[in-house]
């Protein structure tokens, strides 16, 4: 399988707190990598690393080839950037605008300065938008502001608007942990939609097992910084989800049911 | 093609209110340019001038009279701090008189909503000189017409605040079953304070401003000597002042800062 | 009842300090026993505060040796300055009008321009969008500088530089309005989100992009509220600023006062107090428009 990104050993330190401790791992073209850990074992920080939302103490980034890691310039992240969509456990859309403008922002970092200024966007990029929403079930919302949706919509618009990017990796921080039951279906429904039809290389940072399991086609567990488990979920033992969230599987359960995230 | 093929980007109502609100500011603005003949490059142009100004006439500042300044510092100071008590006092009484929910007697709320609006519309220093009439001048003067604005600002501010919280609250204690002034002790007023707080301190603020401003009129403090020394074209002396005046502004501020911290948290 | 009184001394449990009490425990009381119905240590400095102010408010009206006398007579004197004002005098109400029309168009033009150079400080200003901290530093200390000096005061140094005339009042209201507008449009940037700005900032988007696209429509509210009420506070200064000797309705009002035309210039405040409470009334109905809206 063709290899989008490959990681090795990512460490990032903040002074003497080691964040992320020696990570290493490839995501495939269409493969959706859900990465499962308690808070505070750094999935957040390897994700940020990726698109250099955070800069990487040390190690190698390799995305589509290129060491992301060694690029320092504003200059040279951004037409990096721009191939890999992110979707946030806050949503972050700017609520006042529409759903459409949310949408088309998407499209940000292939305009020209005084369009993106000016808000003109191409005919083609209108037209895309409205597919994208049609497929997220949005069409209907087109002129809404985003603050009045439901968590489930922001979250859909949040995906559209990763799509429009023409992404060839989706990274999804923690994309379900804000919404309820229905809604965290449907959005991981989507996401794994777009990994298998589209095409898109997705990791995912989940605190929930059991999605995790029904979802990905490969778990990476992470402990303390570090990788514990990566292999298809079929391989994810009950005595390995004890070893990477450091606790008895019976009190996971229950607050697993209790649809709480898995940790402390 | 059909105009149908480009798709709006923001709809069509909404688009066409923000031109024709741009295009009501962009008109105001030349007819402004227009009959005012303001240039801003003018003053660009005339730099040299400005600095002139700035590095012979006026810098360095001097303090001319300690003494003198000492006591309009004061003055100026107690004047602001004066008049937001005695403004305080007052608009909370009419607050409630005035106030959606806790007007006893609705005529009376609209008479208070109309003494308030023409207390803050009319600049203090108008009130100054509509004062002097009856007062002449001095530092009673200024009191007075920081008083009357003050007034105008908390009474709305205050009725505002109590219009916000009180609703909700006064719905759960008339089903309680309590009194109206029950309701203000009990209710309104715990639940307003830090609002009333909030703008006591915002006046006071204004107050320190104003009341130099005031003075310069006729009211008296350190406004009025600093119109002197500009009256006698001394101007080292007059900066002296109005750095002065800033820095106690200053000073003023970052304490409403501070308290504002403290006794909101 | 009785017997939680009697479990432990008042004094005691009012500290609340203990630890690992039974539940009775935990209530204050006061001095005679009885309960609390609110913590007083909580409010302790709110109470504080309201005392020293009213001490010191009181101190400050003592202080400044008011003339008690001057007080009940010029209240004796209310009557008669009414008399002399309500003699209305529409003689030069044309000049007036138009002095009238001149004060609002130095409003107008220092608004429109302190705003935008507002705009370009705020950008410079806001914590969360400046491209270096200590510009940011920098900026703020001047902005408190020009900001601590009234317009009014502004106006006058200008006045003596340029000379007589609207550039004096535009220019000077400027200097004033410029860093409020500067700190105030920074306040509301910063108070958009920085999850925001980081989603567009992993899109690849840069600076420029990221604000006209996300902080400027998320702010936009804020925005106009602050124009209006700068626009309002801008207005008062030019209707006043003729008072110490500049042009505008200040001039005719002061003048007229000087000339004893007493029925001239209530005309003219008359007119004041019209445009301020029009301009109050249409940014109410904007703004409850707009609540309504979202």
């Amino acid at each position: 399988m063709e290899q989008v990104l490959s990681i090795r050993g990512l460490k990032k330190y903040y002074g003497s707190t080691r964040a992320v401790e020696n990570v290493s791992f490839d995501v495939a073209r269409g493969e959706l990598v859900v990465i499962i850990g308690p808070s505070g074992a750094g999935k957040s920080t390897v994700l940020r690393c990726i698109n250099r939302m955070i800069q990487p103490t040390e190690g190698e980034i390799l995305f589509q080839g290129q060491d992301m890691a060694a690029l320092h310039r504003e200059s040279q992240l951004k037409p990096l950037r721009r191939q890999i969509g992110m979707i946030f456990q806050s949503f972050n859309l700017v609520y006042r605008l529409s759903v459409f403008q949310n949408v088309l922002h998407g499209r940000l970092g292939y305009l020209s300065t005084p369009d993106a200024v000016l808000g003109r966007y191409s005919e083609e990029d209108k037209k895309k938008a409205l597919e994208i929403l049609e497929m997220v079930g949005l069409r209907g919302m087109l002129y809404k502001r985003a603050g009045e949706l439901s968590g489930g919509q922001k979250q859909r618009v949040g995906i559209a608007r990763a799509l429009m990017q023409d992404p060839v990796l989706l990274l999804c921080d923690e994309p379900i942990a804000s919404l309820d039951p229905n809604s965290s279906k449907v959005i991981m429904d989507q996401i794994q939609q777009m990994a298998h039809k589209k095409q898109i290389a997705c990791i995912v940072n989940l605190h929930q097992v059991d999605v995790a399991r029904t979802y990905a086609d490969r778990i990476v567990g992470i402990h303390q910084g570090r990788v514990v488990f990566d292999d298809v979920p079929e391989k994810l033992t009950d005595q390995m989800i004890e070893t990477i969230y450091d606790a008895p599987l019976s009190q996971l359960t229950v607050n697993m049911e209790g649809g709480k995230a898995v940790n402390e | 093609m059909n105009r149908h093929t480009t798709i709006p980007l923001i709809p069509r109502r909404e688009k066409i209110m923000t031109l024709l609100l741009a295009l009501g500011v962009g008109l105001l603005f030349v007819i402004s340019t227009l009959s005012t003949g303001y240039n801003p490059l003018d003053f660009l142009l005339n730099m040299e001038n400005f600095w002139d100004f700035i590095f012979q006439d006026i810098l360095p500042p001097k303090i001319a009279d300690w003494k003198t300044i000492g006591e309009g510092v004061l003055q100026t100071i107690c004047m602001a701090v004066g008049a937001s008590l005695v403004a305080s006092v007052c608009s909370l009484v009419l607050a409630f008189l005035g106030s959606n929910t806790t007007a006893p007697w609705p005529p009376l709320k609209k008479i208070v909503r109309l003494v308030a609006s023409v207390q803050r519309n009319i600049p203090s220093m108008i009130w100054t000189f509509l004062l002097i009439m009856s007062f002449g001048i001095g530092n009673l003067v200024g009191v007075l017409a920081l008083l009357i604005t003050t007034c105008g600002f908390l009474i709305r501010s205050f009725i505002e605040t109590i219009d916000e919280v009180g609703n909700e609250s006064l719905e759960a204690m008339e089903a309680v079953g309590a009194g109206r002034l029950t309701t203000i002790t009990q209710v309104i007023v715990p639940a307003c304070l830090p609002g009333f707080l909030s703008w006591l301190l915002y006046s006071l603020e204004v107050n320190i401003r104003s009341s130099t401003l005031v003075g310069a009129v006729g009211g008296g403090g350190i406004g009025l000597v600093m119109m002197g020394y500009i009256k006698q074209f001394r101007y080292h002396s007059a900066i002296g002042v109005i750095l002065l005046i800033a820095a106690i502004v200053i000073l003023v501020d970052m304490l409403t800062n501070f308290l504002r911290k403290k006794v909101l948290a | 009842m009785n017997s939680i009184a009697t479990t432990a001394p008042a004094k005691m449990l009012a500290t609340g300090s203990s630890q690992g009490k039974t539940r009775q425990e935990d209530l204050l009381r006061d001095g005679r026993g009885r309960i609390r119905t609110k913590d007083p240590s909580r409010d302790r400095t709110l109470h504080l505060f309201l005392l020293a102010f009213a001490i010191l408010g009181v101190l400050a009206l003592v202080g400044m040796k008011l003339d008690m006398e001057q007080l009940i007579q010029g209240v004796g004197e209310i009557p008669t300055a009414i008399g002399k004002l309500a003699e209305l005098d529409f003689s030069q109400v044309d000049i007036t009008f138009t002095s009238l029309l001149e004060s609002v168009a130095v409003a107008i033009l220092s608004t429109v321009y302190s705003m935008l150079g507002g705009m370009v400080l705020a950008v410079f200003l806001a914590k969360n969008l400046t491209p270096m901290r200590w510009i940011s530093t920098l900026l703020s200390a001047a902005m408190t500088f020009l900001r601590a000096i009234p317009s009014i005061i502004w106006v006058l140094l200008v006045l003596v530089c340029v000379g007589f005339g609207p550039d004096a009042g535009i220019i000077g209201i400027c200097i004033f309005s410029t860093s409020f507008f500067a700190r105030s449009f920074a306040q509301c940037f910063e108070e958009v989100p920085q999850e925001t700005l980081e989603a567009l900032q992993a899109m690849g988007a840069g600076r420029v992009k990221i604000f006209f696209s996300a902080v400027l429509p998320s702010a936009l509210t804020g925005v106009i509220a602050w124009t209006s009420i700068s626009f309002e506070s801008n207005f008062e200064a030019s209707s006043v600023l003729g008072t110490v000797g500049a042009g505008g309705i200040g001039y005719v009002i002061s003048n007229s006062f000087g000339r004893y035309a007493y029925g001239q210039a209530i005309v003219a405040i008359g007119m004041v107090l019209l445009f301020t409470y029009a301009m109050e009334m249409l940014f109410t109905f904007v703004k409850e428009k707009k609540a309504r809206i979202g």
